[in-house]
């Protein structure tokens, strides 16, 4: 194992561990009692109750105790207890997750490869009208947040045209159920996905094309499709790699807004309830899930620009 | 043999004219100077001898053809060598990929590279390094074999010596006339300096 390999491990081992520490202190450090911050700040407690709970919850141990217990109950899968929703906050992630993944994955599956596609050919024939009018169109289309982009469509796709289902994940658990019902919610998010990254994509073709590489390239006869997909676009994918790591966390707060807006029964509406009802454990699980996902996108990130830009392995990379 | 030969070409850029009705003719062999102030247009007759760039009057021929996109037989040399290579490939994998074009057998790669980089005075160890991990003098050097290995007729230098020191400048200068002598290719050599000009260069263009 190289230093640099040991060096990222470290790192994120590291920021994994804060995200963790802010988690268990969170709830703790917040004005009045932790245990009624726990249960939710409408229920009632007696005193006796309310020291029970917290002896139960190991409340009255010293932090340091406390974080040891926590630690060991993350180990096992244990994120803690809803009160408000009686039910356990790991149980209910994991039963709400895979839908949210299925929603931003496919979106951002979608939007990455036709971004990029679509922003190296706007870049490298940004004199054309036609590479003109994408990039206006993909201007105006970033700047409406994604909640609005799910109002729009929903009011135009659903309630105009009906063309597509008011709510949920199916009606029936089959494929083409699932696949009706997530269309328009996959379209709206892969749109917003799509454009932020054809517009940073045309950038950096924009900057890359007028580098002498290319040129030379041409120089040899090189055909032209093969100087844009296999030599620029390589290089210019780098700063799309960084963004994909910093806006992981905006795109999954982007897919918490359409869910509630197409009423599909992801983390989103979990998170929507979770803050209405003041519901701490479940706010803290999301927080430690969303996060430690974030971690992982920033890893994966890190990857891929070593395997793409050998600098970064050398560790003197721009 | 007449093999480049440019008529009364003129390129601008929106209202800035960049060149205005140059004209050049080169035989086998023959090494024309051209040289200019700055913003004189070298670079953009540059771009345009070599099929970079299509001007907006006039026309270029290369051997008796009209030349309309680039063709391997006319090889440029950039002013920044290490800018011309790909940044995230080896030089190896830079120059295999010529090699690949020319459709020499990948077998024979490497054979073909040590030849070249011996004759152009090259350490192999260089194969397996990154553009940025070379200084400018072994870039350029580099650049120069990289555009020997499609055998070109003709060869637009555009300031190949303008980013390195005296020494190395000397170096290339003479590897580019034991090139031309050896394969008889002619160049067309952009350059500022007059003294570089007149070392290199049959006859002088002055923009």
């Amino acid at each position: 194992m190289n230093r640099t390999l040991a060096r990222k491990i470290v790192r994120y081992a590291v920021s994994l561990l804060i995200v963790v520490l802010l988690v268990f202190l969170l709830p703790r450090c917040m004005p009045g009692d932790p245990v009624q911050c726990l249960v939710g700040e409408d229920v009632f407690l007696t005193q006796e109750i309310l020291d029970a709970v917290t002896a139960k919850l190991g409340l009255d141990l010293p932090l340091t105790e406390q974080f040891r217990i926590y630690i060991g109950n993350l180990l096992t899968g244990d994120l803690g207890y809803s009160y408000t929703r009686h039910q356990n906050v790991a149980e209910l992630i994991l039963d709400r997750l895979p839908w949210t993944l299925l929603l931003t994955g496919v979106s951002m599956l979608i939007g990455y490869t036709f971004g990029i596609i679509a922003g190296t050919w706007t870049g490298w024939m940004a004199e054309r009208k036609m590479s003109k009018i994408l990039t206006s169109f993909g201007v105006v289309v970033s700047c409406i947040p994604p909640y609005l982009l799910g109002l729009i469509f929903f009011s135009v796709f659903v309630y105009q045209l009906g063309w597509f289902p008011y709510k949920g994940f199916y009606t029936t658990p089959d494929l083409f159920s699932v696949v009706y019902h997530m269309a328009l919610p996959v379209l709206t998010l892969a749109l917003f996905v799509f454009v932020r990254n054809m517009i940073i994509m045309r950038g950096s073709v924009l900057t890359e094309r007028n580098q002498l590489y290319p040129q030379f390239a041409k120089s040899l006869g090189v055909p032209q499709r093969k100087i844009i997909y296999g030599h620029v676009m390589k290089n210019a994918i780098l700063p799309i790699l960084t963004h994909f790591a910093i806006d992981f966390g905006f795109i999954l707060s982007g897919a918490l807004f359409i869910e509630i807006i197409f009423s599909l029964n992801g983390l989103g509406r979990v998170m929507y309830t979770a803050i209405l009802n003041l519901d701490y454990p479940v706010l803290s699980g999301l927080f430690l899930v969303i996060a430690v996902m974030a971690v992982c996108a920033n890893m994966i990130a890190d990857i891929l620009y070593g395997i793409i830009d050998p600098r970064v392995k050398r560790g003197d990379g721009r | 043999m007449l093999i480049l030969e440019a008529e009364h070409i003129s390129r601008s850029y929106g209202m800035n004219p960049a060149l205005n009705d140059f004209s050049l003719s080169l035989s086998s062999g023959e090494t024309v100077g051209l040289t200019g102030p700055s913003g004189s247009g070298k670079s953009t007759c540059a771009r345009i001898l070599a099929g970079l760039e299509r001007s907006d009057t006039g026309s270029v021929r290369y051997a008796e053809k009209t030349l309309t996109r680039p063709d391997p037989g006319i090889q440029m040399i950039f002013q920044d060598p290490a800018g011309s290579f790909n940044p995230v490939l080896t030089i190896r994998q830079s120059l295999s990929a010529v090699l690949s074009l020319r459709r020499v057998p990948k077998s024979d790669h490497h054979a073909v590279l040590l030849a070249e980089f011996e004759r152009a005075g090259l350490q192999t160890e260089i194969l397996s390094r990154y553009p940025d991990q070379i200084s400018g003098g072994q870039a350029q050097r580099v650049a120069i074999v990289r555009g020997m290995l499609v055998h070109p007729r003709v060869m637009i230098l555009d300031e190949p010596t303008s980013a390195l020191d005296v020494s190395v400048q000397a170096q290339i200068l003479h590897l580019l006339k034991d090139i031309q002598k050896e394969n008889g290719v002619a160049y067309v050599f952009i350059s500022h300096d007059p003294s570089v000009v007149e070392f290199m260069a049959d006859r002088v263009i002055c923009l």
